[in-house]
């Protein structure tokens, strides 16, 4: 085990945690908003990534070019979530809203499974096959426009929470509800948007994962259980410690894998959201903060 | 006198809880009008009435002249009443200058915002110096001040205050009862509920008290301080303070 | 009076029609056989390759391919089962999805709705596993080419296994060894990266024992689960060992993946030997083009055997002109499974399971009348004892058999170039 293994696996971590990051965000977006945990965050990559195939498959679209597509699909998916679904639960008890994602997640799953069968989709893009060098460390052409990828839709939605009018009032909503209210703001808008959003990133990360991963109905799996760990590491609610908690849980799965066994590396995954759990359970960025 | 603000023998209830029975008010343009009474007279539920989180049951609000009573609170924020909870309501998160921009909400983001922003800093210097600071870091009477300059944001034709001073070290309430008379003095047309009713009295133009949901007295501020029976009544116990 | 006239008529009609019913049940018009493959899920094309190879050895078991004529290919002149007047072999479908749970319940279906004389799958040594239950509940005689060394050590008296097993499979691997190191070849340490079902499992079992009965040490073993985006820790862990003989299970979107990841990470052993999966598809050299290329498999199968064995062009002709591409092991060991079964159900003289089985115990083919390169004959626990295999290699984006002299027709390539170099 050289130095320039653990260095390559740290690398490599760090590319498949970009997308684990966006991937958190957009968990964390509507945990954070509304106190929503969306157990079916997974299946809407999965469902982007098949969206992404067929564009590909029957219209020749490169997934890099169905970003966008994909992006704007999956906002008016996941307005259409809350508008039928989750904005009738919200009234409800706790216990309703949890499992209406989940049973979202169920809906999701098999209705892919009937239409798309199981078989294993790859599409293809201009980035599958490349390698690029950084000195003796590798990355494959199709992670690091992932990893590029993730970190600028990322840093938009950052921007658009920071500056944007809109952006404000979300977080505002998200830290005294009733006090927006009587400025003025309407949180049902902009829990539709928020939702909206926290699709879109599932449905970029979707298209951009498509170019080096195949797709079948259950490959949201892959993305959702270190998403949410990532999401734990980062403090519930709290979308920059999300981020970050991304590029450490695809660290910790490759080069953890590495050091020890890959059989075991979503094991320490696990390892670590349970540790996040027990011992600081506001995570390593503490408390909520949008 | 052109009233601002009339109300006339409002009725409101919670649910099957009739709070208010029959209050009515009257507040001139530039009044500082304060509304004192027990616990449980409805204070806090009439300044919610007029802002329009309860709609009334019974009797008529007017702004301006214009029947108000029964819309909600997003259109009445449009047409000037800013209202500052009793509880603390600032996004603890979010900056001093994030917390007024929100206070601007309703209005179209322009540069009078932008003005309007500095000039409630310059009316709160202590604001001023720390505008890139996150709320939660203020003191009790800072929030206080951040909360009231956000409603300010609203270029208010009626300002309510829902205890301003509550929980609050003498000498800071002080600080907070200038100030709101700094911002009376600016034009804007404040009522506030008050627990402190010695000191409300003293510096407001004129004061309603209730008491079970009605009107009990009215009067000018330095009046029902002199009045026995006010003073017996209502400035024996229930004060804070001197 | 009238009454009882029309009564004993209807009585002799009655009598007649169900005499002439029983008549048919006892010579069939046809022989339903269950086929339960993965049609759709991981491996949809060796899916279908097992399809063709099987509905191509029914037609000429039904006199359906000409090609055959004259040979002693089992069932090459007849029409229909023999024994049973000519009864057609009907074969019916069912989907596994490569998945034991979908697959167990299909196998279930497919038993109790079609009735089958005798059945065989499921390709996924897993599924197999998951079936095997099933088939010996209902007492329906099954053959497998899947190779857990499982299938034929719980005492299943109705599954036969007609291929290699893990250990009959690893066994030319060692044997390969020992022949390119007379030529001077040497190497360090052996590893092993499988995917962590049954069929990865046990072949990593087998492969180990085997390894120590000869004292060699294997120096890793990297099992890994299926569903990933991300092979990198396994690929540096494997190069960071220095393993030069890797030994892999893997199906074809891991097989891609892990390929991908061994060029980007600059990884090749001196070998890589697969017991066949991924390096079966169709699909696999689609994706790959030349990085498909230098790996080495676990070979039951060439069209260059027709060299030694003739017939073997025609049908591959035949069978090229059908379906557009060269019969490979999934399609041949299909094709024999089907001729195994017809073989057992002629020689029963009856479309029922148990004489089936009791008919199949008794198997005896010669290499000559199967296109496998073996025959066939079942030991005590239903192995196929005569099983063997060859090994070949991917050279040209083709699969080559280099191994054993005999039957190559290429020379192997060792080691594998360093990819720099392609």
């Amino acid at each position: 085990m050289t130095a320039e293994i653990v260095l390559q696996s740290v690398v490599s971590g760090l590319m498949f945690g970009g997308v684990i990051a966006l991937v958190a965000v957009g968990i964390s977006l509507i945990w954070g908003v509304m106190d929503v945990i969306n157990f079916a965050y997974g299946e809407y990559l999965m469902w982007a990534m098949y969206l992404t195939f067929f564009l590909y498959a029957g219209a020749g679209l490169d997934p890099l070019v169905s970003v966008p597509v994909n992006a704007l699909v999956l906002f008016a998916a996941g307005v259409l979530t809350y508008r039928l679904v989750i904005e009738r639960v919200m009234r409800g008890p706790i216990f309703a809203q949890l499992l209406s994602t989940f049973g979202l997640f169920v809906l999701l799953r098999y209705a892919a499974w009937l239409l798309f069968r199981p078989d294993d989709r790859q599409a293809q893009s201009l980035v599958s096959n490349g390698v690029v060098k950084l000195g003796e460390l590798r990355v494959s052409t199709g992670e690091l426009v992932a990893f590029v990828g993730s970190v600028l839709a990322t840093t938009a939605l950052f921007w658009f929470l920071t500056w944007t009018k809109t952006g404000k009032a979300l977080r505002a909503v998200a830290q005294d509800r009733e006090a927006a209210l009587a400025l003025g703001i309407e949180p049902d808008r902009l829990y539709a948007i928020a939702w909206g959003i926290s699709a879109a990133a599932a449905g970029v990360a979707g298209s951009l994962v498509s170019s080096f991963m195949y797709v079948n109905p259950l490959v949201g799996d892959v993305f959702l259980l270190p998403g949410f760990a990532a999401v734990a590491l980062g403090g519930f609610g709290n979308v920059y410690g999300a981020f970050a908690g991304g590029l450490v849980i695809g660290v910790v799965n490759v080069t953890g894998g590495t050091l020890t066994m890959p059989k075991v590396k979503l094991a320490l995954v696990y390892l670590v959201f349970l540790a996040v759990l027990f011992m600081r359970p506001r995570g390593l960025f503490g408390g909520r903060r949008q | 006198m052109t009233s601002v603000l009339v109300v006339d023998d409002v009725h409101a209830s919670y649910g099957r809880f009739d709070v208010l029975r029959g209050v009515s008010l009257r507040v001139a343009s530039g009044e500082l009008v304060a509304v004192l009474g027990p616990n449980g007279a409805g204070k806090s539920t009439l300044l919610k009435t007029i802002a329009g989180f309860l709609a009334p049951r019974q009797g008529s609000i007017t702004l301006d002249g214009e029947a108000i009573g029964g819309l909600r609170s997003p259109a009445l924020l449009r047409k000037g009443i800013a209202y500052v909870m009793e509880r603390s309501s600032l996004f603890p998160k979010m900056t001093i200058k994030e917390n007024l921009e929100l206070g601007a909400y309703v209005r179209e983001t322009t540069d009078e915002v932008r003005t309007d922003i500095e000039r409630v800093l310059a009316l709160f210097p202590r604001l001023a110096e720390r505008r890139r600071q996150r709320a939660e870091g203020l003191s009790g009477g800072e929030r206080r001040m951040l909360e009231i300059g956000r409603g300010l944001l609203l270029r208010p034709r009626l300002l309510l205050l829902d205890e301003p001073t509550m929980g609050l070290a003498p000498l800071v309430m002080d600080l907070i009862f200038d100030k709101i008379l700094e911002v009376r003095a600016t034009g804007t047309t404040v009522v506030m509920v008050e627990q402190n009713a010695r000191r409300a009295l003293e510096v407001s133009d004129r004061a309603y008290v209730l008491e079970q949901g009605q009107t009990r007295v009215e009067g000018r501020g330095e009046e029902l301080l002199r009045s026995e029976a006010v003073r017996r009544a209502y400035l024996g116990s229930g004060t804070a303070g001197r | 009076m009238r009454g009882r006239v029309l009564g004993l008529v209807l009585a002799i009609i009655g009598v007649v029609a169900l005499g002439v019913f029983a008549l048919d049940a006892q010579t069939p018009k046809e022989v339903v056989v269950g086929v339960i493959i993965p049609l759709t899920g991981s491996a949809p094309g060796t899916g279908q390759d097992c399809k063709v190879g099987a509905e191509f050895a029914a037609d000429m078991i039904n006199g359906g391919v000409k090609a055959a004529a004259g040979s002693a290919l089992l069932g090459a002149g007849w029409n229909g089962i023999p024994s049973l007047g000519g009864a057609k072999v009907k074969l019916v479908f069912a989907d596994s999805q490569a998945s034991p749970e979908v697959g167990r319940a299909e196998a279930e279906r497919l038993i109790t709705t079609m009735k089958p004389s005798a059945t065989m799958g499921a390709w996924h040594s897993g599924v197999t596993v998951a079936i095997a239950p099933v088939i010996e509940r209902y007492r329906i005689p099954h053959t497998t080419v899947s190779t857990a060394t499982e299938l034929t050590q719980r005492g299943f008296q109705y599954l036969f296994r007609v291929g290699v097993n893990a250990h009959q499979g690893g066994e030319v691997l060692f044997q390969y060894l020992d022949w390119v190191a007379r030529d001077g070849k040497k190497w360090n340490k052996l590893g092993q990266l499988h995917e962590d079902t049954a069929a990865g499992v046990n072949f990593a079992n087998a492969i180990e024992e085997m390894a120590k009965a000869r004292g060699i040490t294997p120096a890793l073993r990297v099992p890994y689960s299926r569903e990933q985006a991300n092979m990198d820790s396994e690929i540096l862990k494997l190069k960071s060992a220095g393993i030069d003989v890797l030994v892999q299970t893997s199906y074809t979107s891991d097989g891609i993946i892990i390929r991908k990841t061994m060029r980007k990470l600059d990884y090749a052993p001196a070998l890589i030997f697969s017991q066949g999966g991924f390096d079966d598809d169709p699909k696999f050299y689609e994706a790959m083009g030349d990085d498909a290329n230098f790996g080495s498999k676990r070979q039951l199968w060439s069209p260059a055997l027709s060299t030694s064995k003739p017939i073997l062009k025609a049908i591959n002709d035949e069978f090229k002109r059908r379906n557009g591409r060269d019969m490979n092991d999934n399609s041949v060991r299909y094709f024999t499974n089907v001729q195994v079964i017809a073989d057992a159900i002629n020689r029963a003289r009856s479309a029922e399971p148990s004489a089936i089985q009791k008919a199949m115990v008794g198997t005896d083919l010669k290499a000559e009348q199967v296109l496998l390169v073996h025959g066939v004959k079942f030991d005590e626990k239903h192995d196929n004892v005569l099983a063997k295999a060859m090994v070949a290699q991917v050279l040209d984006r083709q699969l080559k058999i280099v191994f054993p002299a005999e039957a190559a027709t290429a020379k192997p390539v060792w080691p594998i170039p360093a990819w720099s170099t392609r």
